[in-house]
This record gives structure tokens, C-alpha cells and sequence, in this order.
């Protein structure tokens, strides 16, 4: 068992993979930044969905994703064995090296045992998000998917001021909302970057510009990352006005992922500090981490 | 507008003079430009800022901009801290990668690309600012390792900094992270811009593992870090070649 453990989570294999993970990535970025439109609309539904109807109609350029998956699936076992390995080693030697070696020394693990989670999560996001969008107006009565109905009672466009070379441009909107939940009307607001949660749905504003009735879009081959123009109605007519959207978000990943990131930035602060910059520790830990590690 | 470009022009300037006098082994006059320059280059950071006629942070976090600065930031802590000259004198060397990014910088629209009320939130600050810092810092960890393995002897603890630049990158995605969870509802995006962030941060996170592999000479391990500033200007410099193009505000 101890012998699988050790070639399983040999450290060189960690190294590859790391490396053979950042190469894949940085051929699917290529990919991505070419054919912008079509990688975006992976966002927001689940991953095996978008693979098996729109990822198998172009396998030219969406073959990496897979093997990403792969290639991490690869990277999960073998921290998993690398950190077992680590952790059977050090804990019974706890009592001699004392509380505070010993959480210095065991954090790497626990950093690598998060590292893990993490992983999870961002699987567990990919292949459970669902996304929807629905269109609304002020004073709309709505029915949204595992909320119920809802009243937009309210919408306010904050502009930036009109002395500035960004007048014309929305800075913030705010939309007030009413439900109904088992008989008492309950208000929330919704702002950019300020979402609501509720019933376990995140809900948040998107919005788009609409000319004509129609929703002005750029042809695929010119959209961009940047979003600019929906914002901007220095020809605000009658004929052309903001659209605004409820984005509903269900991923169960994200609960997870959140406190994950948190928590890792301050182990991993707290255990490269002890090393690298602390003078008692350094040279007794680097000394450790060697014995331990190779 | 006119002032503000003069304000980076000379910014510039002084950089390259602080290079010329550090080539004649005028430390101390190389330090004194170098420091002037950098509150020139600090004025110009937060006129960018103010470029639209109201504050915008994102003018200026912007890393094309913001970078050069980090650097310099770093370089003149680490000279105010260290006691030997030489090793001053060693440190100040990283005045011409700085040198090289202003220069882009001062032929780089100078505009804002119009915020989006998505992008105005301290926790793109945050990440644009800890983005560059990492950015920066990886930098100077990859010259000053290619100044170790030129000279065949360690001088600037390269490592500690590569070190530093991880954890402000990862601070960087973290914050990313929740930007992009506010404002688009996930935390990561399939796109050119996340996936070139992974991208830099697994490298450096499979440089921590190298000192735990047998068999990586020094040499082979400073290869390596200096191989970093090659994926991180692939990643990063796309990026804002790309942003070129955008619609811009101010120039």
C-alpha cells in the first residue's frame, strides 16, 4: 500500500502534470481568443451538455477539453497520494517536532487537501450550473424557475455625470423586486455586482442595448470581451433603450469554491511566511520539508 | 492631456538616465533618478485616474501602466533595505526591465476603456492590482535570475521574490474570482483571459515543487525562472495587444 502511495504521488509526476495542465490551457486560450463567441457560450450550462451537442460538432478546436479533464483527473490522484504520503510521515513524529513545526510542516497537506477541494468544486460547477435569462421591464409581473412570481416594482439607471467624458454611459442600475412568499410580499434589490440570493438562486442584472425592438448584437466574429457599447446611450431615443435581463444561477459548485479560495490564500500566506521569511523557521523547515518530501 | 503625456515622457526619461548612470557605476545618482522618476510615473498613475473628469481606479490599475510601477516599487524597497553596495548596485539593474515595459507603456494609447458598472468594484481593483504586482514581480525574479546565471554567482535572492509574486498572483485570482461571481455569476469563465491566468499560475506553482526534485541542478532551476517571464509576457502581452484595439476615452 505504502509502495503504491509512493509511485502514485511521486513528486515528478506532480511536476508534469502542473506543466502538461498550464500547456493544455495555454493551447485552449489560442483556441478561446480566436473563436470568442462560441468558448463563451460554455459559460452558464452544464459543461457535458455544451460538450455532447456544440464541443463535438467542432473537435478541431475543442479537443483540449477533455484532455484538460484528463490531465487533472490525473493531477487530483496523485495529490491525493502525494498528501496521504506526507501526512502518514509526519503525524507520528507530531510529538517530537513540537505544535508549532508541526503546523507548519503539515500545512502544505492541508493546502494540498483544499488544492483538492477546489478541484471538486470547480467539477462539480461545471458540470451542474445552469444559467437563465429572462427579459423584463419596469412593472412586469414575472415567473422565474424556482423563485416564483415576482413584481419588478422599480428601476433606476444611474448615469456618470453629465460634466464628464463618460456622460451618457450607465454607471449603476438598481431594480426593486416584490415576491410572494406564502402570503407576505417580500422587496429585494438588484444591482450590478450586487446580487440577490434567493431560494438558493442567485439572482443578478445583465442588460443589452435594444434598437428598433431589437437587441443589437456584434456578429460573432466581432465580439469581444469588452461590453462597452450596451452601456453607452448617448443616442438614447425612443427607438433605442437599454434591455434589461435577470441572470438566475443555480451551482452548487460555488459553495464550495468560495470559501476554498479564502481559506487556502491564508494558509499559504501563513506557510510561506514561516518558511521563507521567518528567520527561527527557515533553514529548520526547508531541512524537514526535504527529509520529508523526497 | 498634453501635460499628462509630458508627465510620462519624462517619467521615461529619467529611467533611462538612472540606466545610463547605473552603466557608469553611478549607483547613487542611478537611485536618485530612479526614485524621481517613479513619483513622476506616480503622477501619471493617478492623472490617468482622473483622465474621464471623474475618478476612475481603473485608469489607473490598468496593467500596461501599472506594472512598470510595481516594478519600480519593488526595486527601490529592496535598495532601501540592503546595507552592501554591490548588492545594491545589483539590485538596481532591474531599472532596465522596467525600462523596457515603460517604453511600451509610453507608445500605449493612454485612454481608459470605458467602465462597464460591472467592472467597478474594489474587488477588480484588488485583482488588477495584485495581478501587476505578481506580473511584476515574476519579472524581476526571471532578471535577476538571468543575472545569477550570467555571473555564475547568486546575488538578489530571486527565489524569495518569485515567491512573493505567487502569492500576490494567487491573492489576484482569489479576488478575480469573486469579481467575476458578482458580476457574471461564476467564478471562472471559459475564456482567453482565465485560462491564461491558469496558465501562469501553474507554472509557478510546479516551480514551488522543483526544489523538492532530485535531480534539478541550480542551474536548471534558474533556467526555469527565467523561462517564467517568457509565459508571462505570452499571457499577458496578447492581452493587451488585443486591448488595443478597444474604444477608448482620453487618448
Amino acid at each position: 500500500m505504502k509502495r503504491l502511495l509512493e509511485i502514485t504521488g511521486d513528486l515528478r509526476y506532480a511536476f508534469r502534470l502542473i506543466l502538461a495542465s498550464a500547456v493544455i490551457m495555454a493551447i485552449g486560450s489560442i483556441y478561446a481568443s480566436i473563436h470568442y463567441s462560441f468558448f463563451n457560450s460554455m459559460n452558464g450550462v452544464p459543461l457535458i451538455d455544451w460538450y455532447m451537442t456544440k464541443g463535438v460538432e467542432k473537435l478541431s478546436i475543442t479537443w483540449w477539453i477533455p484532455l484538460l479533464f484528463f490531465s487533472f483527473s490525473l493531477l487530483g490522484i496523485n495529490t491525493f497520494a502525494c498528501t496521504l504520503n506526507r501526512i502518514m510521515s509526519l503525524v507520528p513524529r507530531r510529538k517530537n517536532l513540537g505544535t508549532k513545526r508541526f503546523s507548519v510542516l503539515i500545512s502544505p497537506s492541508v493546502i494540498h487537501i483544499l488544492f483538492l477541494g477546489m478541484l471538486a468544486g470547480h467539477f462539480l460547477s461545471f458540470t451542474a450550473v445552469t444559467q437563465e435569462k429572462i427579459p423584463f421591464s419596469e412593472g412586469d409581473n414575472i415567473y422565474l424557475n424556482g423563485i416564483g412570481d415576482v413584481k419588478v416594482t422599480a428601476l433606476r439607471n444611474e448615469f456618470f455625470p453629465e460634466s464628464s467624458m463618460l456622460s451618457r454611459r450607465i454607471k449603476q442600475t438598481t431594480v426593486s423586486i416584490s415576491i410572494n412568499d406564502n402570503g407576505t410580499d417580500i422587496t429585494k434589490n438588484i444591482s450590478f455586482l450586487e446580487p440577490a440570493v434567493i431560494k438558493g438562486t442567485i439572482v443578478q442584472l445583465d442588460m443589452e442595448k435594444k434598437k428598433d425592438n431589437r437587441i443589437e448584437k456584434p456578429s460573432p466574429a466581432d465580439e469581444t470581451c469588452n461590453k462597452e457599447k450596451k452601456f453607452h446611450y448617448a443616442d438614447t431615443t425612443a427607438q433605442v433603450n437599454p434591455q434589461l435581463y435577470f441572470l438566475l444561477t443555480r451551482d452548487p459548485g460555488l459553495f464550495i469554491l468560495l470559501p476554498g479560495f479564502f481559506i487556502v490564500i491564508i494558509i499559504m500566506g501563513w506557510y510561506f511566511y514561516q518558511t521563507n521569511f521567518s528567520k527561527n523557521n527557515k533553514d529548520f523547515m526547508e531541512n524537514e520539508n526535504e527529509i520529508i518530501t523526497v | 492631456m498634453k501635460e499628462f503625456i509630458t508627465i510620462i515622457n519624462a517619467a521615461v526619461l529619467l529611467y533611462a538616465a538612472a540606466s545610463f548612470f547605473l552603466i557608469l557605476k553611478k549607483t547613487k545618482t542611478a537611485f536618485i533618478l530612479l526614485v524621481t522618476g517613479f513619483i513622476l510615473y506616480s503622477f501619471f498613475l493617478i492623472s490617468r485616474g482622473w483622465i474621464t473628469g471623474v475618478f476612475i481606479p481603473n485608469g489607473m490599475t490598468e496593467g500596461v501602466f501599472f506594472m512598470p510601477w510595481s516594478m519600480t516599487l519593488l526595486i527601490i524597497g529592496l535598495s532601501v533595505v540592503s546595507s552592501d553596495s554591490d548588492f545594491r548596485r545589483e539590485i538596481l539593474t532591474g531599472i532596465i526591465p522596467v525600462l523596457c515595459f515603460s517604453i511600451f507603456a509610453l507608445f500605449y494609447p493612454k485612454g481608459i476603456i470605458p467602465p462597464t458598472p460591472n467592472k467597478m468594484t474594489i474587488w477588480a481593483y484588488i485583482f488588477f492590482i495584485t495581478e501587476a504586482s505578481g506580473h511584476a514581480c515574476f519579472y524581476l525574479g526571471s532578471w535577476y535570475a538571468a543575472s545569477s546565471a550570467f555571473r555564475k554567482k547568486r546575488t538578489v535572492d530571486f527565489h524569495k521574490i518569485l515567491v512573493w509574486g505567487f502569492i500576490l498572483f494567487s491573492v489576484s485570482q482569489v479576488s478575480g474570482a469573486v469579481w467575476a461571481f458578482l458580476g457574471w455569476g461564476s467564478p471562472f469563465r471559459w475564456g482567453t483571459r482565465h485560462l491564461q491566468s491558469a496558465v501562469i499560475w501553474c507554472y509557478y506553482a510546479a516551480y514551488l515543487h522543483i526544489r523538492f526534485l532530485k535531480g534539478w541542478s541550480d542551474l536548471r532551476k534558474t533556467v526555469y525562472a527565467v523561462a517564467g517571464s517568457i509565459v508571462v509576457g505570452f499571457c499577458s502581452f496578447g492581452s493587451y495587444l488585443h486591448e488595443m484595439n478597444f474604444p477608448r476615452i482620453g487618448g
